[in-house]
């Protein structure tokens, strides 16, 4: 039965889309333009990655496109720096790459000021919590729970200027170790990130997108189109979080868990560069275009040539302490 | 250069033995009286007129062999009370003594059954039938681009899936393109889709179009013919750039309750009319595509032994009803109503058998197309001055709604996720129109006014989200707009001696949003010099304004498209086109040929701007858009067959488009994705006998423009994603030329007693063409004693589609 399901699903997909394929060579003259590529984060020195373009069929340029001869030149606010100049919030950097064979490229982009964090809140649900005895071995710290967290996070949008923010998260935990055989004695899992909850995390999908079910998932980036000017809560939701732990002594370094909260403030052309990348991956318009059925999609650029993208960001970061609440739900007090 | 010469005398002799064909050849035994008229109106271009009860059950049998006609109507009628006259292009019938008085018709004039009158059949038709090639010659009359197609015409051209499609055959016509093949797409004289203005009834549709553009969503069982302009368009129509086409429908018969039901390989239909007491008739009609009926079984085997189970259900219908009443010989009534709909509701569904786990319950349910509901009254006041009043409402709807539920279930607990996102995107339009019609001894005035109020939802999203005891629910802000839309016109057909025919028009219009008003005067003047009897000089400009226009992402015509009014800093799309040209017909119409030059300058056009896609669409969606201006070019040729056993058409099309716009191409120019230089048509039908007719047509064109990006850089990755990617370099828009496309679609139609078969091919010879250029690789393996190798190489591809489709339907008629 399995085969006869896949040869009418073959059937009816030849039938239906009945399209192919043909390898083709085209005839366009092209001419190999510098790439030149940067994310600039403020307080840390810059980095530019230097490249030329290539003709997608030829396998050996696409191995190795680097260029040899590039001469970096990196400006801030007007003044030409030295490679080693930290970039500060605010500064408008300029880098212009020259080279005598693919010709020059420059990109110009401003360092956004970080935005701070105003407050972050935040409200566990705990799911399931539990301990077990062992019957060989006495242990002073054992159970497990599952939750649920809630969190709010507040920051005040700049007035007067278009802003772009993404956020990202990360945690941390201390698992130590079994003195014995080197076995974690604590396990932090910290669930799954519900993009869903907070609704500034959809606005990049349209009513196109969001019937080809594109949810919101993976894109943390987002304007203030919404908020533009006024403080806003970003409604943050991890499920599924898990804690366990097994040792002997009571250590309250194993419960020291941490959710990391970042913000960043993100250059226009970061923002753009990430949702031209979440359309050509994700966004029903990537596979549309890949066979015809709608415009191409170019890849985003800010580099004079096409070619590249130079984006720069800020952050602020606010944490979520686990201890208190692990320590209370699992009766460690 | 031997075979041209032949050719050209073949030609020639053909246009001389038809110049001298009022002779008739026909042969029937018992055959019905419509039919063999409708044989002799081929041969001699000349119309019957006659009252509809004065047939009834009348059958001819006769054998002539090029006799004059004359000879053979005398043979015809000698056994029957009817009587004939010759009077010009028409033969008139009648009974003889006692009826004469109820069937002459008052005031008749063959002018009557030229272009653009209110529906003769809705005028006269209760009383009187006509028999005729409805289209006036073409050196007849001042309109360029003119083409009026009968369902006959629609139904014997070849089409895709074997469904006789309107706009299909429109796309034979020189002047016309198709954008992605085998959609339903229209491109007129280098316009783009949502330029033209389709019409039922005279009544606006706004979504034409099922299964993404597979099938247009005209019944061709129901209708009787269509008014299509593309060159010069009568003061009437306005609103849109390119093209205006009015799908009129058939009136109830009322000789009897009669139909068809047709089964084919995608859809059926069922229709029929007939008589409601003597003044008053009915038509309905309902076609409805299987898909669905096909996929349960299919669906049921994919499904079969696996816990989670694919749904599909498609369908997309048609319901056409009618009601004629004729009140007294001057009024004649109707209400008519349309629904035209798509469905399609698909996703997966976990067993529900599962007590420990991840499950899910998704369903995606799209639904959209159109209703019409429309009353008139037509009035003759006079013999010389008819009226039609009319008041429509059209609602076009795009709904669709993706539900997503996940259960996962834990031996301690369950969580439950739920997403909904609902779409909404609508247009109500209500519509008063009142239209004149005024003969005079030298000219012909039409004049009317009409009143639109529109209401637009362009797409409204709500979300819902539900996650254990979290619910979130978010709308983006419900823009409803109201505008209003007023035109008046008036043209005037008048005939300057023996050799020069003018149309001159005007047509003003007033579009009111947002609290600002956006006119339009769109003047018109078409042309005629009568060189010579066969021979005529034409020469147009129309101006034509759009107020609204369609956004769509994609080659496809989608349940999320919207249509958008004018709003904010946008001014109305404007086009202006200058033609000229010249007519060639044969005494008789049995040939013709035409060539077509013209300039057309578009402004204020709109399309999505540069990375459009970048832009949240939470933002108003002026801000994706960009304004600018386009040119089309061209000059079409046409030799057609009018008449005869044999008929068809010979086109090509030399063609220029381009456009450009301020934030797109970086404001350079760029040609049109339709600037297909040469286009080639050829449609030939050949009645082989009574029983058999064939049909074959053939399309071949310079291929469309892409947008081909032949070079990458090193994408940035920003420390997101592990892995290298590339990213392709923006080129010129349209900077490539696809290959040539061509096509030969069969068609072959088997009458019987009942009924008749329809046979076809679409893409004969198994051309598949190339829709696109994609980037993919090619992976080359190669085995040696020291193990496999892999060589991935990076390739551009041709996207092909459709190859050679069979089709085969039946029609039953009663």
């Amino acid at each position: 039965m399995a085969i006869l399901k896949h040869i009418i699903s073959g059937a009816l997909m030849l039938v239906l889309l009945s399209g192919c394929y043909e390898d083709i060579t085209p005839r366009i003259d092209v001419q190999p333009v510098l790439c030149l590529n940067s994310l600039i984060t403020a307080g840390q020195p810059i980095k530019v990655d230097v490249s030329h373009t290539w003709v997608y069929t030829d396998v050996e340029a696409s191995r190795d496109h680097s260029v040899a001869d590039a001469r970096i030149s990196i400006f801030a606010n007007g003044e030409l720096r030295n490679p080693d100049y930290i970039p500060r919030e605010g500064d408008e950097i300029r880098i212009l790459v020259e080279s005598p064979t693919y010709g020059s490229a420059e990109a110009t982009v401003a360092v956004p000021h970080a935005v701070e964090i105003a407050s972050l809140s935040w409200t566990p649900a705990v799911i399931s919590a539990g301990s077990w005895d062992s019957e060989e071995e006495h242990y002073e710290m054992v159970g497990y729970c599952t939750f649920n967290i809630s969190a709010d996070l507040e920051f005040t949008d700049p007035a007067g200027v278009e802003n772009y923010y993404s956020f990202s998260y990360f945690s941390t935990f201390h698992s130590g170790s079994d003195e014995n055989n080197g076995t974690p004695l604590a396990d932090f899992y910290p669930g799954t990130f519900k993009f869903e909850t907070e609704p500034i995390f959809s606005e990049h999908i349209g009513a196109f997108e969001a019937v080809m079910g594109d949810d919101t998932y993976g894109f943390p980036f987002f304007t203030d189109r919404q908020i533009s000017g006024r403080s806003y809560s970003l409604h943050l939701c991890m499920a599924d979080a898990s804690y366990s732990v097994c040792s002997p002594i009571l250590d309250p370094e194993l419960l020291d868990c941490t959710y990391e909260f970042t913000l960043h403030s993100v250059s226009k052309s970061y923002y753009s560069w990430s949702l031209y990348q979440w359309h050509r991956d994700v966004g029903p318009l990537g596979d549309l275009s890949d066979v015809g059925l709608s415009e191409q999609l170019a890849g985003y650029s800010n580099v004079s040539t096409g070619a590249g993208v130079v984006a720069a960001q800020t952050y602020a970061t606010a944490t979520i302490p686990l201890a208190p609440f692990l320590t209370s739900t699992l009766n460690f007090e | 250069m031997r075979t041209l010469r032949f050719l050209t005398i073949i030609l020639f002799l053909s246009v001389a033995t038809a110049t001298y064909a009022q002779k008739v050849t026909i042969k029937a035994v018992d055959r019905p009286a419509p039919e063999v008229f409708r044989e002799i109106v081929e041969q001699t271009g000349k119309n019957f007129v006659y009252s509809s009860e004065l047939l009834s059950g009348l059958t001819f049998t006769v054998d002539a062999r090029k006799k004059p006609l004359k000879k053979v109507l005398d043979e015809m009628f000698r056994d029957t009370d009817i009587e004939y006259r010759i009077k010009g292009k028409n033969v008139v019938l009648r009974r003889k003594a006692k009826s004469a008085k109820k069937t002459a018709a008052p005031g008749l004039d063959p002018t009557i059954y030229v272009y653009n009158a209110p529906d003769p059949e809705a005028t006269v038709l209760e009383e009187l039938v006509v028999v005729s090639r409805l289209e006036a010659p073409a050196v007849e009359t001042a309109e360029m681009g003119a083409k009026k197609i009968t369902a006959d015409e629609v139904r014997s051209t070849p089409a895709l899936f074997g469904e006789s499609d309107v706009i299909k055959a429109l796309q034979m016509q020189p002047g016309v393109s198709e954008g992605t093949e085998g959609l339903a797409g229209m491109h007129v004289h280098g316009g783009n889709a949502d330029e033209n203005l389709c019409m039922l009834d005279n009544v606006p549709l706004y979504q034409v179009n099922h299964f993404a553009g597979l099938f247009s969503a005209f019944n061709t069982d129901v209708i009787r013919y269509i008014d299509f302009f593309k060159t010069s368009v009568p003061a009437k129509y306005d609103g849109r750039l390119s093209s205006f086409m009015d799908v009129r429908l058939l009136n109830g018969r009322t000789d009897g309750h009669h139909g068809t039901a047709r089964l084919g390989l995608t859809s059926g239909a069922f229709n029929i009319s007939g008589p409601i007491g003597s003044r008053t008739s009915y038509l309905f009609g309902l076609r409805r595509s299987w898909f669905d009926v096909l996929t349960i079984p299919v669906m049921a085997i994919v499904n079969s032994g696996t816990d989670e189970k694919t749904r599909f259900h498609y369908y997309f219908m048609d319901l056409n009803a009618k009601i004629n009443h004729r009140f007294s010989n001057k009024a004649n009534g109707f209400v008519s109503a349309y629904f035209g709909d798509d469905a399609l509701r698909t996703g997966s569904r976990d067993s529900e058998n599962i007590t420990v786990g991840w499950s899910e319950d998704l369903k995606y349910d799209f639904r959209w197309g159109n209703l019409v509901v429309q009353t008139g009254l037509n009035y003759r006041f006079s013999s010389d001055l008819t009226a039609e009043f009319t008041a429509a409402y059209t609602r076009y709807f795009s709904s669709t709604n993706h539900d997503d539920a996940i259960t996962d279930r834990l031996p301690e607990s369950t969580t439950s996720t739920r997403a909904i996102v609902r779409t909404d995107n609508n247009i109500n339009d209500w519509i008063f129109r009142a239209d004149f019609d005024r003969t005079f001894e030298h000219s012909r005035m039409r004049f009317g006014a009409n009143y639109v109020r529109h209401t637009f939802l362009p797409g409204h999203t709500k979300r819902d989200y539900t996650f254990n005891d979290f619910h979130i629910a978010t709308a983006d802000s419900s823009l409803t707009y109201g505008a209003n839309e007023a035109n008046v016109y008036i043209e005037d057909d008048v005939k300057f001696g023996e050799r020069l025919r003018a149309n001159a028009g005007l047509h003003a219009s007033l579009f009111n949003i947002d609290r600002k008003v956006r006119y339009g005067l769109s003047p018109r003047l078409s042309m005629n010099y009568r060189a010579s009897e066969p021979l005529a000089l034409k020469a147009a400009y129309t101006r034509t304004v759009q107020y609204v226009h369609q956004l769509t992402e994609t080659y496809l015509a989608l349940p999320t498209d919207q249509w958008i009014p004018i709003t904010g800093d946008f001014k109305p799309q404007t086009a202006d086109k200058i033609a000229v040209g010249a007519y060639w017909q044969t005494t008789g119409a049995q040939w013709g040929a035409s060539a077509e030059a013209y300039y057309k300058w578009m402004h204020n056009i709109i399309d999505y701007c540069d990375e459009y896609y970048l832009r949240p669409p939470m933002d108003f969606w002026s801000s994706r858009l960009t304004s600018g201006r386009g040119t089309a070019k061209g000059i079409d040729f046409k030799l057609e067959k009018l008449s005869g056993k044999f008929t068809g058409h010979i086109s090509y099309s030399l063609a220029w488009a381009d456009r450009t716009f301020k934030d797109k191409n970086g404001g350079r120019t760029y040609p049109a994705r339709n600037d297909n230089r040469h286009t080639i048509n050829i449609l030939a039908n050949w009645n082989v006998s009574h029983k058999v007719s064939l049909s074959a047509s053939w399309t071949g064109h310079s291929g469309n423009r892409f947008t081909l990006m032949p070079q990458m850089w090193q994408d940035p990755g920003f420390g997101i994603q592990d892995w290298e990617d590339e990213a392709p370099l923006r080129v010129d828009v349209n900077n490539y030329q696809l290959p040539f496309y061509h096509r030969l679609d069969l068609a072959c139609t088997v009458r019987n007693k009942h009924g008749y078969w329809s046979f076809g091919i679409y893409n004969a010879y198994c051309h598949m063409n190339t829709i696109a250029i994609r980037r993919d690789y090619r992976e080359k393996i190669e085995y040696s004693p020291d193990g496999v190798s892999i060589e991935v190489r990076p390739v551009f591809q041709k996207v092909k589609l459709l190859p050679l489709i069979p089709s085969i339907s039946y029609t039953w008629q009663f």
